[in-house]
Parts: C-alpha cells; sequence; structure tokens
C-alpha cells in the first residue's frame, strides 16, 4: 500500500539521486521544469523508476499533464490504489 | 585641427552606419520576404523528392545568407575573421556555438552549405519566411519527435546547428546551457563540433534596439574548434539524464575555457 507521504518520500530520493536535486526541493508545489530543471528526457528516466515502486505498467500520457511534485504524486496513487482495488475485486465478488 | 576633422568623419560613419543597419534589416525582410515567394516557391514546382528540396532550399539559404554577411561588409558595418573552416567541411555535422548577437546562426549557416536548425513554430505562420523554413525542412522547436528529427537530419548527412544557451546571451557568468544539445548528440551518437563566436564590440545582443549601433563596426571572430568526441560520455548502463547533465556540464566548461580566446 502506498500513501501519499510514502509516494513523496520514495520521489525525493529518487529524484536527487538521478537528476542532481537536493531532497529538501522536492516539495509538492515544485515545479519539475522551472524548478527542479527535469525535462522531458529526464521524464522517462523518472517514470522507469516510478514502474519499479508500483510494480505497474505506467502509460506515458498519465502523465502528460503533469507539472508539479504534487501532481506526480496524485498521479502515482491513482495509479497504485487502482491496482489495489483490481487486486481485491475477485475477492469481493 | 585634424581632430575635428577626425570627430566629423566619425560622426559621418556612424550616421551612415545607422543607415545602412536600417537598409539591411528591411534588406533581410524583403530579401526574405522577395525569395519566399519566388526562388523557394519554384522548388515546390519542380519534380524532385521532398529530401531533394530540402538540400536545395538549405543551399539557397546558405547563399543568401554568405551574400546578405557579405553586404554587410560591403557597407562597413561590421568585420570578420574565421578560424578552422576546413573543420566544417563534412556533411552531417552537429554544430554548437554560442550566441551573443542576432547574426550567428546567419554567420553559421553561411558556412555550411546543407545546414538544418531548429527554429521556433511561429516562423511557420510568418508569411514572409514560411517559404524557405518549409522547404529547408527546418525542425520546429515545439516538435513532439525533437529528438527523432534531429537524429533523422544528422542520418541524411544535414548538418545541424544548435545553439545549447537557448535564445541569444545575456552576457551572465558563468555559462548555463540547456541539455537538449548533449541530448541529441547522445541519441545519435554523434560527435559535436564546438563554435565559439565573439563578437567585439556588443552588438545586435538580446533585448537591444537594433539602431544602438556601437561606436565602432562591430568585429566577429568565428572559431571552429576540433570535435568533441561523443564516445567518453556514453557510459554503458547509465542513464540519459545522467549523461546528459556530465556531457553539459563539460560542454559549459569547455566555453568557459574557450570564450575568451
Amino acid at each position: 500500500m502506498h500513501t501519499r507521504e510514502s509516494i513523496l518520500a520514495y520521489l525525493k530520493s529518487t529524484m536527487s539521486e538521478l537528476f542532481e536535486v537536493a531532497q529538501d526541493d522536492v516539495v509538492l508545489e515544485a515545479r519539475l521544469y522551472e524548478d527542479l530543471d527535469i525535462d522531458s528526457i529526464d521524464a522517462v528516466d523518472l517514470i522507469v523508476k516510478l514502474k519499479e515502486l508500483t510494480d505497474k505498467k505506467i502509460q506515458p500520457y498519465k502523465f502528460r499533464n503533469v507539472r508539479t511534485v504534487g501532481d506526480v504524486v496524485e498521479a502515482v496513487y491513482e495509479l497504485a490504489n487502482e491496482q489495489e482495488e483490481k487486486k481485491q475485486e475477485p475477492v469481493d465478488s | 585641427m585634424s581632430s575635428y576633422v577626425d570627430q566629423f568623419l566619425v560622426r559621418v560613419n556612424y550616421i551612415w552606419r545607422l543607415i545602412a543597419t536600417g537598409i539591411s534589416f528591411v534588406f533581410f525582410g524583403l530579401g526574405g520576404a522577395v525569395a519566399s515567394l519566388t526562388l523557394f516557391s519554384v522548388l515546390y514546382l519542380l519534380p524532385v523528392n521532398r529530401q531533394k528540396r530540402s538540400i536545395y532550399a538549405q543551399y539557397m539559404v546558405s547563399l543568401l545568407f554568405r551574400s546578405f554577411i557579405g553586404f554587410m561588409n560591403l557597407c562597413g558595418l561590421l568585420t570578420y575573421e574565421i578560424n578552422g573552416r576546413e573543420l566544417l567541411k563534412e556533411k552531417g555535422q552537429l554544430v554548437i556555438a554560442n550566441h551573443p548577437t542576432l547574426l550567428d546562426v546567419v554567420f553559421l549557416i553561411s558556412l555550411i552549405p546543407r545546414a538544418n536548425c531548429i527554429v521556433k513554430e511561429q516562423l511557420w505562420r510568418n508569411p514572409l519566411v514560411l517559404g524557405p523554413v518549409s522547404a529547408a525542412g527546418y525542425i520546429k522547436n515545439n516538435s513532439r519527435q525533437l529528438m527523432a528529427q534531429c537524429d533523422d537530419s544528422l542520418k541524411r548527412q544535414d548538418s545541424l546547428i544548435i545553439f545549447p544557451g537557448g535564445t541569444r546571451d545575456h552576457g551572465e557568468r558563468p555559462l548555463v546551457f540547456l541539455r537538449g544539445a548533449a541530448n541529441v548528440a547522445l541519441f545519435s551518437a554523434h560527435d559535436i563540433t564546438p563554435v565559439v563566436i565573439r563578437c567585439e564590440p556588443q552588438t545586435l545582443g538580446k533585448g537591444r534596439a537594433w539602431y544602438k549601433i556601437p561606436k565602432t563596426p562591430p568585429h566577429f571572430v568565428i572559431n571552429i574548434l576540433p570535435d568533441i568526441a561523443i564516445q567518453p560520455f556514453l557510459v554503458t548502463g547509465s542513464r540519459q539524464s545522467k549523461m546528459s547533465r556530465e556531457l553539459t556540464a563539460y560542454i559549459e566548461g569547455f566555453y568557459e575555457k574557450n570564450i575568451e580566446f
């Protein structure tokens, strides 16, 4: 189970490792391009890492409208929980 | 007495250059429009495929830019020297340069008969330059397939000009480059030909009105330097985001070192 807090913590460590940004700068309001200097090429590497976290195939188009760290957290949160719900379905029925 | 004559001549020369600079701008705009309507339109009527057409168009732009530089030189608006011209003789080179003035791209294209470049998307909506930019197959800066298009261009043996500083320099130091040029070089595993441009005194910089001309005509020095090999930056197993940061930092350092020459 991924909470928003755990996703943000993961982003902090991953993004500082991948993109040489300070962990303290990775906050929900930070804009990826303007504040953190993360471009579309970097996004590809980030999505690979997010795949490792959620263990789920990620459709890049879901990240097309992502602008801030908060947006990434939301997108990953939705994705992760979508997965959880699907796993529980057979149990419920 | 002679100092009065000197001062008078300096004044006359200044006024002449001011007028000639205005004429150059009109000439450039008008020339572009006329060429767009005639030469470049004719290209669309010729029975040639798109690639041939882009080669012809690039060659025509190169010739026009060479004449334009020649015209400005003849009018006494600028002087220039070009060092290492032989290093630009290959086809399909990835050329990067710093960007102090409006004329940098004009100089570079005039030196490269088959040059592609990345151009502001707005120019496709400008009827004055639509002819050349579309015929020459220039790449739109907002394209979703930017990397692939740059790669295609190099594979077709067009040289590709990129200003890693983005739009014209503001003269700030240390230099900060964008990673686009490094990303193209890594994506295509292509060596980089660095060009260092200097213009003294400074003119036609970003945010500077065209009529703010310097007291003496600017002198351009264009130094083409030996290639930066891409191989050492292509690390197996490393991520592009990391490699492009390392390469960009290297290019910044390279320019810091060479820009004053």
